[in-house]
């Protein structure tokens, strides 16, 4: 046997993660079917997601300490724990936390099969967590596919609307085809290097990406994979779809958490390859194709859309072209950790603007079937100044106007790729998130300038109004401490204790 | 020169039979024809020396998978008289034409022309892992992390299938 007991300590956080999310199912199987009381349920997920985090800080502190190196390796090199996979699954638990109690407020999951919820949910953040660990292809693949079945499953339970099931079906198959995709291409790579250690991968990947053909393709394939799940552009068209169908805080975690969990599956990949000193610059250039046009087509599209949730979309795949610039850094560029660095507080501003935006539908859907218009908002600054100032606030931030944490995101980014000299992009970059603040900006104007009746605030939406409010407060206080959380990222990912 | 007749009459098989499954008219027929046809990619599986591949190939694929495809054909019954497997639009028919034989000249000026790196590490078939129990031996100590997170995916299918069929209206809209 080559494991001991400190490598289960090194995946406790899973574990933890697994046995708070049976606990609500197995009561009901229990009690004939009846379901636990929703707040209940809603504090063991909690609980799990809270010991989740601490185990994880605790593996951290205890194992770097006693090794004084500033990573944990398990499981025959599969696992991984470092700087990244701290900060990224802290990101995913915290944002999978406010989701849950969107959950919570929202009717049509509270009060049908919400332990079923609160178990898928909690088996797509162990998808995350363990895809933010990995250091292995195979585990990587696994992993995604938990975190993908999950969700299919979440979209598919929301109530029997004809949308639902389309972007049910419509995720499965796609998801599917990027799945089948990634997993040929993992072949390939395997076939070329003859290892699927993402390491023992990378200190090969430059030299046989210019000789073995097999390897060029796998590595082709793999990259197109991971941009279905992050959805750049040519792959994107699933998106805007699946997540106008699938229950708001759903979507909130298909946004944000899975998409932080598929950057960092897909910033991995490239990590350990110095791809810099390629002969060829065709891949670099595909890649850097792949960012810009996904900035351009999704703000554009934005523009085009009355249905805020549909807006919403849009624009998150125009944020995971910024984000991408980052990875391309990261990949590309002969300072690997900039690119990590930047990577990592662009995913956090991210992560909380976007829950923010995402709990704003909840605090207005009375039932699945409501339909949030952007005109719906008028006059909300007069029905309710805090939440209107909230929105205002997210709004700013996602479209990058300065004091906001989503101003310092993309400052890092851009100058991280004005450093390694990807100037176009960067044009590109600025660019299109000019474009962006005229759709950013229109709801405002629709709260603060237009008057009559809009959308009701739902009352009993407590949670969902609080973590409104709250990720606004966040996103400025973040904002204005922003130099100094850049540097705490960066420490925790290059240095070691 | 054994290897090469053995070859070339289990690829045979899967090609015709891979043929079989497109150009069929009777879905029915068509699931048939798969099955041959993975019975001949099996056969390829033992004449590379990788007999355990071969053998799921014919358990998994083959006995299980196939068969519900077959049963799932059957339910639906489908009704096949006077359809072509194709469908001959006006510009679809030749857009189509053109998409297979772009792909076919490509597949084959590769194969024609030699071109360089086409190495793929090829390991010793007589080595050890080739053989089934260090392949388990390796599933559960190397690979054993993997293992048990497949197993958290086996559990997460039925629950979210039977929570699926819970829902009112279950798998069709309203």
């Amino acid at each position: 046997m080559n494991f001991n007991l400190s490598e289960l300590i090194v995946v406790a956080p899973l574990f933890w993660l697994f046995i708070a999310s049976i606990v609500p199912m197995t009561v009901k199987a229990f009690r004939d079917g009846q379901e636990m009381n929703p707040f209940t349920s809603l504090m063991y997920a909690t609980f799990g997601l809270v010991g989740a985090a601490a185990l994880t800080l605790s593996a951290v502190k205890g194992f770097w300490k006693i090794s004084g190196l500033n990573f944990v390796e398990a499981f025959s090199r599969a696992i991984v724990i470092d700087g990244i996979t701290v900060w990224g699954s802290y990101i995913i638990f915290v944002v999978v936390g406010f989701c849950l109690f969107l959950l919570y407020d929202s009717k049509e999951t509270r009060d049908k099969l919400f332990s079923e919820h609160i178990f898928l949910v909690l088996n797509a953040t162990i998808g995350m967590a363990l895809v933010v660990m990995s250091n292995n292809l195979i585990v990587t693949f696994i992993s995604i596919e938990l975190m993908s079945l999950s969700l299919y499953l979440l979209i598919a339970l929301n109530k029997e609307r004809l949308l639902s099931k389309e972007a049910a079906l419509k995720y499965f198959v796609l998801g599917g085809v990027g799945s089948a995709i990634l997993l040929y291409g993992i072949a390939f790579i395997y076939g070329g290097a003859g290892t699927t250690n993402l390491q023992e991968v990378g200190e090969l990947a430059a030299q046989l990406f210019e000789n073995n053909v097999f390897f060029r393709f796998g590595t082709i394939l793999t990259c197109v994979g991971f941009a279905f799940k992050i959805s750049l552009v040519p792959f994107h068209s699933w998106a805007p779809d699946v997540y106008q169908g699938a229950a708001t805080p759903v979507t909130g975690i298909m946004a944000t958490a899975v998409k932080v969990a598929s950057f960092i599956a897909f910033l991995r990949f490239f990590l350990y390859a110095d791809f810099y000193d390629l002969n060829s610059d065709q891949f670099v250039w595909f890649m850097q194709w792949l960012a810009a046009l996904t900035m351009i087509v999704g703000n554009v599209a934005a523009i085009m859309q009355d249905n805020f949730k549909r807006m919403l979309a849009y624009s998150s795949v125009a944020h995971s072209g910024y984000a991408f610039m980052a990875v391309i850094v990261a990949s590309f560029g002969t300072d690997s950790d900039a690119g990590v660095t930047s990577l990592m507080f662009y995913l956090l501003s991210y992560s909380i603007m976007t829950v923010g935006t995402f709990a704003l539908v909840v605090v207005f859907e009375k039932s699945a079937d409501t339909v949030l218009l952007t005109t719906d908002l008028k006059g909300l600054s007069k029905r309710s100044p805090a939440l209107a100032l909230g929105l205002s606030l997210l709004l700013f931030s996602l479209a990058g106007l300065p004091p906001s944490i989503g101003f310092f995101g993309k400052f890092y980014v851009f100058s991280a790729t004005i450093e390694q000299g990807f100037y176009w992009l960067t044009f590109v970059g600025v660019l299109s998130s000019i474009i962006s603040v005229y759709y950013y900006l229109r709801p405002v104007v629709v709260m603060y300038m237009m008057d009559g009746e809009g959308f009701e605030v739902r009352k009993e939406a407590f949670f969902s109004r609080s973590i409104v409010v709250l990720s606004a407060i966040g996103v400025c206080v973040l904002g204005l401490l922003s130099s100094r959380i850049f540097r705490f990222v960066q420490s925790s990912i290059t240095e070691s204790l | 020169m054994a290897d090469i007749v053995v070859f070339y009459i289990f690829a045979g098989i899967s090609l015709a039979a891979a043929a079989g499954v497109v150009f069929h008219p009777n879905p029915v027929v068509s699931v048939l024809h798969l099955v041959a046809a993975m019975v001949g990619v099996s056969g390829l599986f033992f004449t590379l020396g990788a007999p355990f591949i071969g053998m799921v190939q014919i358990l998994v694929y083959a006995g299980a998978v196939i068969i519900l495809f077959l049963f799932v054909v059957m339910i639906f019954d489908l009704k096949t008289d006077g359809k072509n497997p194709f469908t001959y639009g006006l510009v679809t028919h030749y857009a189509k034409l053109l998409f297979i034989g772009c792909l076919t000249g490509l597949l084959l000026s590769k194969l024609l022309f030699k071109l360089d790196g086409f190495e793929f590490q090829s390991p010793d078939p007589l080595a050890p892992q080739y053989e089934v129990r260090n392949l388990a031996k390796v599933m559960f100590t190397d690979y054993m992390f993997m293992f048990e997170v497949l197993g958290l995916l086996l559990l997460v299918i039925p629950i979210g299938a039977v929570a699926l069929s819970r829902v009112r209206g279950g798998t069709h809209a309203e």
